[in-house]
């Protein structure tokens, strides 16, 4: 296998990971691909820096595989059974648009909190539709798109 | 907005969520299929572009 499709097996098997509802180590995703761990570490390097995952610095523990994010955050996704967190709401409604887009039961409930008034913020995507429980909600990005990999984590 | 007035950081870009879904569809459709890469500039200047999202806000060469 080429160093380019080893790299998509890897990347296919985290997001497979993630979308389990796990989020996968490269122990874990050596054992998934029957690899070496140490070729599955240079591609996590890979993949981190061509922006396809991101890696807490000085690991490869990963931070976020959009639109997945490695730990808890402020962005909660409920599809069915499975509990997921996004990175920001973007990456939120993005989690049933690319189950969706796999042909996934993508009906969703997103909860997260009002950046304004921290009040409860809940949508749901049902049927291909996002609605919200608040009428006039709307969505809001702080940092320019030029400026958004300067510091993806804050983005 | 009271959270920009607290956090000294600038209001951004306050769009609908009409808009959010369209580019979430537009963003993530493909992102669990083998043939995934990231989009070029131009590419996502299409998709902002198609979601309705346009202005300086959204461009990445800016």
């Amino acid at each position: 296998m080429d160093t380019m499709s080893f790299d998509t097996a890897v990347r296919l098997a985290i997001m497979d990971s993630f979308v389990g509802g796990t989020t996968p180590s490269v122990r874990a995703v050596a054992s998934t691909l029957g690899a070496d761990s140490g070729a599955v570490e240079a591609a996590f390097d890979r993949l981190a820096t061509g922006r396809a995952i991101v890696l807490v610095p000085g690991t490869r523990d990963i931070r976020m595989a959009a639109p997945f994010a490695g730990g808890p955050t402020d962005f909660r996704v409920q599809v069915g059974d499975r509990s997921y967190h996004a990175n920001c709401i973007w990456d939120a409604v993005g989690i049933p648009a690319m189950l969706a887009g796999a042909g996934r039961s993508a009906d969703a409930r997103i909860e997260t909190q009002c950046a304004d008034c921290s009040a409860p913020l809940g949508l749901s995507v049902d049927a291909g539709r996002l609605t919200t429980d608040v009428p006039d909600a709307v969505a809001h990005f702080a940092v320019p798109a030029a400026r958004w990999w300067a510091d993806i984590v804050f983005t | 907005m009271r959270w920009s007035e607290k956090s000294g950081i600038p209001v951004g870009e306050v769009f609908p969520l009409e808009s959010l879904w369209r580019l979430a569809q537009m963003w993530f459709h493909d992102r669990l299929a083998p043939s995934w890469r990231r989009v070029t500039m131009d590419e996502a200047h299409a998709v902002f572009e198609q979601a309705g999202l346009t202005g300086p806000f959204w461009r990445l060469d800016g």
